[in-house]
């Protein structure tokens, strides 16, 4: 009888890891193929244990550049993979001048695409390597200082995915940053040549991220707009933080001394804590761009996601009449930009006449961080 | 080791829990084949395509075989003259089970009548076009044929020539493959007009530069409206005052 048990046990167990080998294969579906796929483990360093990893799909559109699908993220070797990002991209590209003309909007104005790069652009020594005929970059390398206290170090490490737009006199450099920690860092860079007919005029350079963020998958988020305040009374509590969600769709500012940013949450996510687990959206600006359209009045967009919104000046149509975004599929658009106040470092003065010739690249972005993602602190000495 | 161990046990019970054992690996086995199969089916038809790869020559052609066929799109684009904008890769979320495996494109056309963007999401998978749309024209970016066309019509103007002097043929669109320093060079800004009054509202109108090496024709603004395929010439002496926007390059 003992035997006839043992032997039950036996068949059932190997059934049983059959069984959960058969179904993991299949649940783990490959959303792209090499070299279009990205997958990195942290540390890079294989000989240390494993902490973090990434994987993500690049696809190069026309217009749009350098774009990110399926990014997820797992926390610990034994964490289940996290989806963090379904569709980021820079959407658009708006670049007014200060006389009122031009006012360039140069994704949905022409099918820009990214130019080639060589290892100039991308040296091996620091950790590049080119994809997809070269058009895109990937660098693999340390980040700085991660975390210090006195002799106690941690230093980080992040993949970044880099390509280039030409749009006539400007490159735009677009920027993905998929860090240990589990931050993603979305940057556009404008560099090349001031603009020749008017090379002294000052303009700004409107960068609009479309951010379809489907954490743990594509329902049930929400986002709610994290504020700091200050009393400047003379009793009681000096500052508080709140939370206000985006119950429907609408248009959100970015106050500098609120410290403004948006939770992108999933209703399902919850770490060993049983904290909600969220991303913030953190904006990396150095000032609010406000022009005369409509589109540039805002600095955040809340919308529910429909595949065929993909137009920025079209943003306050998309918002009216306003759907629920609450426990749904959200995208969040984020508006940043770069003032550039034109100077001699721009060109050469040859015979008493200005001639532009090497704009240094101006950044300007944003940083998802993972919030409440982790069960503790994911980065020891 | 298990045959050493299932013969010490009563014939009969082991040979039952053989049996059960042996139903359930082979249905186990018959659904991973199953699926297998589907799978392979899909993949030989996409040629090991996942969602995310980047369409091939083959998708493309299929999708705008699918969209050019469909009686949607054909009343959308209308009768008049219209351009093939882009294929593109598409990923829609169809919040289906196939959402992880789907192959979708995305067709766009621009169609001058009425400033009118067609906008076509092709499932390849099935076979089908899934949606056709008419968005507004000015999401529609403009390509490089209809600025080769914009710059043609330019070079037939009369005024234009007598401008650029004998040399006028030699210009040439600036694109990002163009040789460094060719001496004539033409870009084009889009341009969008706010007014009614504007002749280019609601058209699709580029402006050109023309520059030889480092200096632009001056003075001259040379705008082709290719929904009616006229180009002006202007002076700013004879210019009114605009409410026209340069937008783009």
């Amino acid at each position: 009888m003992k035997s006839r048990n043992k032997l039950t046990i036996c068949l059932f167990s190997v059934f049983a890891v059959l069984f959960v080998l058969t179904q993991s294969v299949s649940a783990q579906t490959q959303p792209c193929s090499s070299p279009f796929f990205v997958e990195q483990r942290f540390p890079v360093n294989t000989s240390l244990p494993e902490e973090t990893r990434w994987r993500f799909c690049f696809q190069r559109v026309t217009k749009n550049g350098l774009v990110i699908n399926a990014a997820s993220f797992r926390k610990s070797p034994s964490s289940p993979w996290v989806q963090v990002i379904y569709d980021a991209r820079v959407i658009e590209l708006f670049v007014p001048y200060h006389s009122g003309s031009p006012r360039f909007l140069d994704m949905s104005s022409f099918n820009f695409s990214l130019f080639p790069l060589s290892t100039k652009h991308c040296p091996r020594a620091n950790g590049g390597t080119l994809l997809d005929n070269n058009r895109v970059c990937k660098e693999v390398h340390d980040r700085g200082l991660a975390w210090t206290n006195y002799n106690q170090v941690r230093r980080g490490e992040e993949v970044v995915l880099w390509g280039g737009i030409g749009a006539g006199n400007y490159n735009y450099i677009i920027e993905w940053t998929f860090r240990d920690d589990g931050v993603v860092r979305g940057r556009v860079g404008a560099t090349a040549t001031n603009y020749p007919p008017q090379p002294l005029e000052t303009h700004m350079h409107g960068i609009f991220w479309r951010l379809d963020i489907d954490l743990n998958g594509a329902l049930n988020d929400s986002v709610g707009v994290v504020s700091h305040s200050e009393s400047f009374l003379a009793l009681g509590p000096t500052a508080s933080d709140s939370t206000a969600m985006v119950t429907t769709e609408g248009r959100r500012q970015w106050v500098a001394s609120a410290f403004t940013n948006l939770n992108i949450h999933d209703a399902g996510l919850r770490n060993r804590q049983n904290h909600p687990s969220g991303y913030h959206l953190i904006p990396l600006q150095t000032g609010t761009p406000r022009h005369q359209e409509s589109f540039t009045k805002s600095d955040f967009w809340v919308t529910r996601y429909n595949f065929s919104e993909m137009h920025v000046p079209s943003l306050p149509t998309y918002i009216s009449p306003a759907q629920s975004v609450s426990n749904t599929d959200v995208v969040v658009w984020y508006y940043s930009a770069a003032h550039h106040t034109p100077r001699d470092e721009d060109g050469r003065h040859v015979n008493n006449q200005f001639q532009p010739t090497v704009a240094q690249v101006m950044w300007t972005g944003f940083m998802l961080k993972p919030h409440n993602l982790f069960d503790q602190t994911p980065l020891y000495p | 080791m298990p045959f050493h161990f299932s013969a010490r046990l009563p014939g009969r019970a082991s040979c039952t829990i053989l049996r059960v054992f042996c139903t359930l690996v082979l249905a186990l086995l018959l659904q991973s084949i199953s699926s297998n199969l589907q799978g392979g089916h899909t993949q030989t038809q996409q040629r090991e395509r996942y969602k995310f790869d980047p369409l091939t020559p083959e998708e493309r052609e299929l999708a705008l075989r699918l969209a050019e066929a469909d009686a949607r799109v054909t009343k959308l684009r209308g009768q008049g003259r219209q351009t093939l904008i882009s294929v593109e890769l598409a990923s829609p979320k169809n919040g289906g089970q196939n959402d992880e495996t789907s192959r979708h494109a995305e067709v766009l056309y621009y169609r001058y009548e009425g400033n009118q963007g067609v906008l076509v999401l092709v499932n390849l998978q099935q076979r089908s076009v899934q949606e056709a749309l008419a968005i507004n024209g000015d999401a529609v970016p403009l390509v490089a044929e209809e600025v080769n066309q914009a710059v043609s019509l330019a070079l037939q103007n009369r005024t234009l020539i007598n401008l650029l002097g004998p040399n006028y043929q030699q210009y040439r669109v600036a694109t990002e493959n163009s040789p460094e320093g060719e001496p004539n060079r033409v870009e084009a800004l889009r341009l969008f007009a706010s007014s009614p009054n504007d002749p280019c509202y609601r058209r699709r109108c580029v402006s050109l530069l023309f520059r030889q090496g480092d200096t632009f024709l001056t003075g001259t603004e040379v705008i082709v409206d290719l929904t009616t395929q006229r180009v002006r010439v202007e002076q700013p002496a004879q210019r009114r005052p605009s409410t026209m926007r340069r937008r783009g390059r």
